[in-house]
């Protein structure tokens, strides 16, 4: 969440250039949303057997980080051939991995139901249009967004099945996301300002109690 | 189509001058983009704020954007019925839905802002994209 957020803040420095961001969670945990109280039936049975929490900057549902691939899209809006608005860019992203599953070999829809199905406080039961679907099984893929003016941070988490190799997936994913995206990525480790930064985020938001159960967190403090 | 008493920001907030402080909320135009806001998050009184700067937090179906402060200045009055209702972003912006008053660090804040003309022009751009 720290190395997400801090790619997302220094985006004005970085001359706005989009990035992706794949990865997956050890230990695994939960996550929840960034108006999502934590204090639910639901997620404190993840807690009591030892998954740890934290708090999303983005909003949407709680997510099991568990036998899954997360990603996180930043970009400035209608720049460089990246989507012009919002809704676009969650459309496109969704449909980059639904086609990065199909060349993976699943069969995936996307859910085009207008209706909102909120079943519980978890992202995976709850559908939303554009979501991905597992043909004649259910949601596996679903994300969520953080907008400030034009900048967008869109997260994501994408299930992985046993027959998937990871890899394979994340190589598509990429491929995928050049195209619809419009953009041009190349690999790259954290810049050294995206790592001091998000060590800083994690000392003083995503490390606390108060972000993470309370949504409690006034701003960073200076160096 | 957009009120012409107010005065308006590139990130899509409005704001009115009263007497001593300038009230602040949403355009209708943010709030149609938004589609459904279903939480609301506000600063508190007397908190300093910064023309440009984020002083709330809005979600909508499954995304959460910042609200911008046209003006430096200190918050005087917040709107915390839109805690309970913030569907009043939605149906009122620009009356129920306004989510708070600040006490301007001075004159002159509101000079850089668009006029009603202009945000109407600066949205059509933006639609077109």
């Amino acid at each position: 969440m720290a190395v997400d957020e801090a790619i997302f803040r220094l985006m004005r420095e970085n001359n706005g250039n989009p990035t992706l961001r794949l990865y997956t969670w050890n230990p695994p945990a939960v996550s929840i949303g960034y108006f999502q109280s934590s204090d639910s039936p639901l997620i404190a049975e993840y807690l009591e057997i030892g998954y740890p929490l934290v708090r999303r900057p983005t909003g949407g549902l709680a997510v099991l980080h568990e036998n899954e691939m997360s990603y996180s899209m930043t970009g400035v809006l209608g720049q460089d051939g990246y989507p012009p608005n919002r809704e676009e860019a969650y459309r496109r992203a969704h449909e980059s991995i639904k086609e990065a599953l199909v060349d993976v070999g699943l069969e995936v829809d996307m859910y085009r139901d207008e209706e909102l199905n909120w079943k519980d406080g978890f992202c995976s039961s709850s559908w939303f249009p554009h979501d991905i679907v597992l043909r004649g099984e259910g949601k596996i893929g679903g994300s969520a967004q953080r907008r400030s003016g034009r900048l967008l941070l869109q997260h994501g988490s994408i299930a992985l099945l046993q027959q998937v190799d990871e890899k394979r997936l994340a190589e598509r994913v990429g491929v995928k996301f050049e195209q619809l995206l419009r953009v041009d990525l190349r690999q790259q480790e954290l810049t050294d300002e995206e790592l001091s930064l998000s060590e800083k985020l994690v000392r003083e938001k995503y490390g606390t109690w108060d972000w993470n159960y309370q949504g409690r967190f006034l701003s960073l403090k200076r160096d | 189509m957009y009120p012409k008493d107010l005065k308006y920001t590139n990130t899509h907030e409005w704001a009115r001058v009263d007497e001593g402080f300038v009230t602040v909320s949403i355009t209708s135009f943010a709030a149609e983009q938004l589609s459904d806001i279903v939480y609301v998050e506000l600063p508190s009184e007397g908190a300093s704020v910064e023309r440009g700067s984020s002083f709330g937090v809005l979600e909508s179906v499954k995304a959460v954007s910042d609200v911008y402060s046209p003006v430096s200045g200190k918050i005087q009055e917040v709107n915390h019925r839109l805690e309970d209702e913030p569907e009043l972003l939605n149906n009122d912006p620009y009356g129920e839905g306004w989510m708070v008053k600040i006490l301007a660090a001075g004159e002159g804040e509101l000079d850089n802002l668009m006029d009603a003309e202009q945000y109407e022009s600066f949205v059509e751009q933006e639609r077109g994209e």
